[in-house]
């Protein structure tokens, strides 16, 4: 065999194991978005294009993006809707659990996205809290919720249970940061939900006229 | 082995394993994950970032590949150094302009460094990938380069 024969040979092998790997490694299966109460769905529920949220109520970059969704929602009046999936990251957000399981108490009694609102705009002050139920219980008065219902609430298996759903939810579509926003079957992540945010919703109402 | 063989091989590990894995972690996510990364820099227009998220990885992973087999080593650890070289030059100037993305998005959702810790990697990869290009003057065994050399 000539040395150029072996270099081109060897340069197609080489080539050809990268995109064998990552054709095998790559998943290739996804997980489906399961109904979400009307509670956590915003804008109108016909709307045709819809966005899903996976957010973490302690992650800072999901509160940073929260007018730029509110902004879509008003630009895009009655083209978009809005559901909100809770993905908390239990591994760096100590209390990203009992946020998210506050809001579920929230979302019971048809108050989640004040609540969701109130949790995002004071994440500053209960994200390093050991114990942040006095804050939680706090906006739950703010926002009128029945206290009774929620203290139960908090107390109940279930709640927790809905946002452990929704976090197997967002693994099995391979999300693994937050917030990250599917506007049809195209994905943003962070701060692209800003930048390109608008684009992805133009490009899904023009897929569907 | 000589010495000098033997650091040759190293480094080829080394560096090639690196940019394996971090183009491999990075390929199999959703390219979103590394576009959101490298938004956090607030450096390259975003018209550049979508087409880099996809591009890059692939970049890294066919580079270190050569780089682990010793196919034109010399080149490709020449052009892994400017990789490199570009890496740091990001961080760098991220850390000038107080921006923290908080993680440096190097190595996809597996490895979460800080920005010091990954400019400090980087440092040192480049300066690994420098010692590759002069080391790699004459084929290093074990390499597809000397390989070819066989007659």
């Amino acid at each position: 065999m000539t040395p150029g024969t072996k270099k081109i040979l060897a340069g197609v092998i080489l080539t050809l194991i990268p995109i064998a790997g990552v054709h095998l490694a790559r998943q290739t299966a996804w997980g489906t978005v399961a109904n979400t109460p009307k509670a956590r769905i915003k804008g109108d529920l016909k709307a045709p294009v819809v966005m899903v949220e996976y957010s973490d109520f302690q992650c800072p970059m999901c509160a940073r993006v929260q007018p730029s969704l509110q902004s879509l929602l008003e630009r895009y009046q009655g083209k978009v809707r809005l559901i909100y999936k809770y993905y908390p990251l239990t591994s760096i957000h100590r209390n990203a659990v009992s946020a998210a399981v506050s809001a579920e108490c929230a979302a019971r009694q048809d108050k989640f996205w004040p609540y969701q609102d109130r949790l995002f705009q004071t994440q500053t002050q209960w994200a390093s809290l050991i114990n942040a139920t006095t804050v939680y219980a706090a906006i739950a008065q703010e926002v009128q919720l029945n206290m009774d219902a929620f203290s139960a609430c908090r107390m109940d298996p279930s709640a927790q249970q809905i946002v452990m759903q929704d976090a197997a939810e967002a693994k099995s579509r391979q999300v693994t940061s937050t917030p990250t926003l599917f506007v049809g079957e195209q994905r943003l992540v962070g701060g692209m939900i800003e930048i390109e945010g608008a684009r992805m919703v133009e490009r899904e109402l023009r897929n569907r006229s | 082995m000589k010495p000098r063989d033997l650091l040759g091989l190293l480094l080829r590990v080394v560096i090639g394993g690196v940019l394996i894995y971090s183009g491999l972690s990075k390929a199999v996510a959703p390219a979103a994950e590394f576009a959101a990364a490298l938004a956090a820099y607030e450096l390259l227009p975003t018209s550049i970032i979508q087409p880099t998220s996809v591009a890059w990885p692939w970049l890294e992973l066919v580079i270190g590949t050569y780089i682990l087999f010793g196919y034109y080593t010399r080149f490709f650890s020449g052009v892994a150094g400017g990789m490199f070289l570009i890496f740091l030059t990001v961080l760098i100037t991220s850390i000038l302009r107080n921006i923290d993305p908080g993680s440096c998005g190097c190595f996809g959702a597996g490895i979460t460094l800080s920005i010091r810790q990954t400019a400090f990697l980087d440092a040192g990869l480049l300066l690994s990938c420098i010692a590759l290009t002069v080391l790699a003057k004459r084929p290093i065994p074990l390499s597809t380069d000397s390989w070819i050399a066989q007659k």
